[in-house]
């Protein structure tokens, strides 16, 4: 890569890191507490609307697996959301009713959070419909792998989103606060994904799945990015550059092997399709705060009335994380 | 008295060394202690003073380590000099870290010791038997001076390095040293570690040591040779080292791993794997069996982890793995058979030739209105849709993904030169090359195989008279024909095997027209 282009990244990284400060300035403390976060702690930052419905089971899923602090960025919710994770211990929560997609998406707020609070801790950047599976996570906390990478000198962690959705219409479960939506929303797509390479960022670029065959049959360029770097030892110059897709520097994207070899990564389970998407497509395709014009919500609520079932006679059914190993859809790579 | 003493290097997770050296002390095995320098002194003196009660430990003076540096066998002679000295009735001394876990009771291994009272555990082999160091450095660490750190000055480190090799620099071994390597935990006899110890040359050893690569892994390897009588050359710790070098940790997870392997030792435990700590560190009366130990019997499970990690599964792009042209190891998962332009000629084609060959065959899957998948599917395998636009926006990974989907089952399909052409590209250029000098169908470079091009201007796709006499020879081998077959860069000569076109000709069709 040339010099000039190498510098126009460094730009870059230092614009967003200014435009974080920038937009943080309508975060407003709801419950501070990160005075109880110790020096060898995982952190979760998460930016949420109106998901109190999911945060029962969220919370549960990563305390279980060794998330010793969450912290929040409410955008104004109105259902409760932020008032219930103000009363957990671990949790320490912000609100803002600004702009989701002024803020880019959520990453401004998200970036100036991990600037301040997540230097030299290891941090797992999700939302509240994301669930991290990675290699033995049934029998390793996250700071077994943590500690594991940090021994082995790697940085960042890949995951890629795989879409779950219930076998039939999505509004046929209701789903029930508390409850693991994997019981509902427990198919998904094992092997129809497309990877481009992004050259300028070094990164994987991953479409397909359900979303994309579903609702972008016409127009595949426009489906939904699947590739997410979740989690990440964070250094207060990083910078998430789109959403938790790619960073800056660029060297902590290559979290893939060019050589034939295949490295550690994980999947975050998406538990979109429960029976609250439908509603959630509707709101947000009125609030028009989504990515590209809320694209993906239009064809989502446009596909929705007609056909609401993503299952096929292909969809596999999930059971544990060396199911996905096996189907090529995450890698145990070196950690034995 | 116990006749075992154990020396224990220490830097991190503290308080796991001190419950492993508790473990130890309290069956009367007397432990001398090293905490690295760089260790808190508030930490230091916790650990010391959670280990007062017990009379049977020592601490020595603290150096400051670096992993790859003389420090480390420093700070183990001092500990072993210590324990020789304060503790007369040990016979053999065994070198543990503070990650280390006893995986059988001490008297199975103190047992094991007394039967062989002569014997030195020391993993020791020469250079040239060595295959586990990593970096390229074997004979060099002997013969090159590293006075610089690895971790911390590495650019000094590779600058020293190279300029020792250009001005061809090499060190002269001091007389009686043939250099071995070999694992740095050890359990010596009390008179091979004091004859060690004790050198008269000790001095004149220990600068020409304190320069090699990595000392840990070669002073007491090499230094044994001269004194030991008995060497059982292996490491009585089980460890596994992974491609780069790097211990592998264990987790709650390999509990039954590390019972199976029936070593006396284990290292590096995770500190937070309770479970491991809880079942290991009690004396449930354990079965002895008095088992030789077996570290290859767990192999397999670590052979793996290498394998994946430096050549992964054949064929498959996924976000962790996406190899360069090139270093795919496999362009995809299995071989796989492209007719082209026989559904052309004959009628059910495909029918046919899944009957015959029992196996699946699509049709055009690249037909430019919908993937043709057998059976007429609007999906297949994983998922992939037969959209048109879907298939083209990336057509080699829709290729490679139904033959990642579909393992274990032999995919062929048709291709013409009416289909979407963009996967020509992916098709390995031997294949192409064949292909080109085929005589063909016009512009396009890949054409029907030989056996029916001379007709297939003429004659009409279906048609009954087909004379292509039997000496005729179709591109076609058995079963697997033009096939852009996972391992094409290897196997090119065998792929264009040949048969006689009668014996594959569709009968079925071409007698009902």
């Amino acid at each position: 890569m040339k010099a000039f282009k190498r510098y126009a990244l460094r730009l870059q990284r230092k614009k967003y890191l200014v435009r974080a400060w920038r937009k943080s300035r309508a975060l407003r403390v709801v419950a501070d507490r990160t005075n109880a976060i110790g020096p060898q702690d995982v952190l979760c930052f998460c930016t949420l609307r109106n998901e109190k419905v999911r945060l029962k089971y969220f919370l549960s899923y990563y305390r279980d697996r060794g998330i010793s602090h969450f912290l929040f960025v409410d955008n104004d919710s109105n259902d409760g959301s932020r008032e219930y994770l103000a009363e957990q211990d671990d949790c320490s929560v912000w609100t803002t009713p600004e702009s989701y997609k002024r803020a880019r998406f959520g990453m401004d707020w998200i970036n100036r959070l991990l600037r301040l609070y997540g230097h030299k801790h290891w941090c797992l950047v999700v939302d509240p419909d994301e669930f991290l599976v990675y290699p033995f996570s049934d029998t390793r906390p996250i700071p077994a792998l943590t500690d594991w990478l940090d021994a082995s000198s790697i940085k960042s962690f890949g995951a890629m989103i795989l879409d779950m959705y219930p076998k039939g219409a999505i509004t046929a479960q209701p789903y029930e606060e508390g409850s693991d939506p994997f019981q509902i929303a427990c198919w998904f797509d094992p092997g129809n994904y497309v990877i481009q390479r992004n050259w300028q960022y070094g990164n994987l670029w991953i479409q397909g799945g359900p979303r994309a065959r579903t609702f972008f049959t016409d127009a595949p360029a426009k489906a939904p990015a699947l590739n997410k770097i979740p989690l990440v030892k964070w250094h207060k110059s990083y910078a998430y550059a789109s959403s938790t897709h790619m960073l800056l520097p660029r060297g902590l994207n290559l979290v893939y092997d060019e050589w034939g070899g295949e490295k550690t990564s994980g999947v975050l389970l998406h538990a979109k399709f429960l029976d609250t998407f439908s509603t959630k497509a509707r709101e947000e395709l009125e609030r028009r705060q989504h990515y590209a014009a809320s694209a993906e919500y239009k064809a989502y609520h446009a596909g929705l009335s007609e056909n609401p079932d993503f299952w096929t006679k292909w969809s596999e059914r999930y059971i544990n994380w060396r199911q996905l190993e096996i189907l090529g859809l995450m890698s145990k790579g070196n950690w034995a | 008295m116990s006749s075992l003493g154990f020396v224990m290097l220490c830097h991190t997770a503290l308080h796991r060394a001190a419950q492993v050296a508790r473990h130890w002390a309290e069956r009367d095995c007397p432990v001398v202690i090293h905490v690295d320098r760089q260790v808190k002194r508030s930490r230091y003196d916790d650990f010391r003073r959670e280990l007062a009660d017990l009379e049977n430990v020592r601490f020595t003076k603290r150096l400051r380590c670096e992993w790859g540096t003389w420090s480390l066998v420093q700070a183990s002679q001092s500990a072993a000099e210590l324990l020789l000295a304060e503790f007369p009735g040990v016979r053999h001394v065994y070198l543990a870290s503070g990650s280390c876990l006893p995986l059988r009771p001490v008297d199975e291994l103190q047992a094991y010791l007394a039967a062989r009272p002569m014997t030195d555990f020391i993993e020791s082999v020469t250079i040239r038997d060595v295959d586990w160091t990593v970096g390229g450095l074997n004979d060099e660490r002997f013969k090159l001076r590293f006075p610089f750190s690895w971790k911390r000055h590495r650019f000094l480190f590779d600058t020293y390095v190279d300029l020792q090799r250009r001005v061809g620099y090499r060190r002269q071994l001091p007389d009686g040293v043939v250099p071995h390597l070999g694992s740095q935990w050890w359990c010596l006899t009390r008179q091979t570690l004091t004859a060690i110890l004790q050198d008269p040359r000790r001095r004149e050893l220990e600068r020409f040591f304190s320069l090699v690569w990595i000392p840990d892994e070669s002073y007491y390897q090499t230094l044994v040779r001269n004194y030991a009588r008995t060497i059982e050359s292996r490491s009585l710790t089980l460890s596994k080292f992974d491609f780069q070098g790097k211990p592998h940790v264990f987790y709650d997870d390999h509990l039954h791993l590390l019972r199976r392997s029936d070593c006396f030792v284990a290292r590096k435990i995770w500190p937070k794997a309770n479970r491991l700590y809880n079942t290991f560190l009690t004396d449930d009366a354990a079965i002895s069996r008095m088992a030789e130990p077996a570290p290859g019997k767990i192999d397999r499970v670590f052979s793996r982890a290498l394998e994946r990690r430096t050549r992964g599964r054949p064929g498959l792009y996924m976000h962790s793995r996406f190899p360069n042209p090139d270093w795919e190891n496999g362009k995809t998962a299995a071989p796989y058979s492209v007719f082209h332009g026989f559904n052309d000629l004959f009628l059910d084609f495909e029918g046919w030739l899944s009957r015959r060959f029992g196996t699946v065959v699509h049709g055009n899957i690249f037909d430019p209105r919908r993937a043709r998948f057998a059976g007429d599917a609007s999906t297949y395998a994983g998922g992939l849709s037969s959209s048109a636009t879907m298939r083209d926006y990336n057509p080699e990974h829709f290729l490679t993904s139904m033959i990642w989907n579909t393992r274990g089952e032999r995919q062929s399909f048709m291709f013409g030169p009416r289909d979407s052409q963009k996967i020509g590209a992916f098709w390995p250029p031997t294949a192409m090359r064949r292909f080109r000098s085929s005589p063909g169908l016009g512009r396009c470079s890949y054409t029907c195989p030989t056996a029916i091009s001379p007709i297939s201007g003429r004659r009409p796709p279906c048609c009954s008279g087909a004379r292509s006499n039997s000496s005729t020879r179709c591109a076609m081998s058995n079963p697997a024909p033009i096939s852009g077959s996972g391992r094409w860069r290897n196997s090119s000569k065998n792929r264009w095997r040949t048969c006689k076109a009668s014996s594959m000709r569709p009968r079925g069709p071409m007698r009902s027209a």
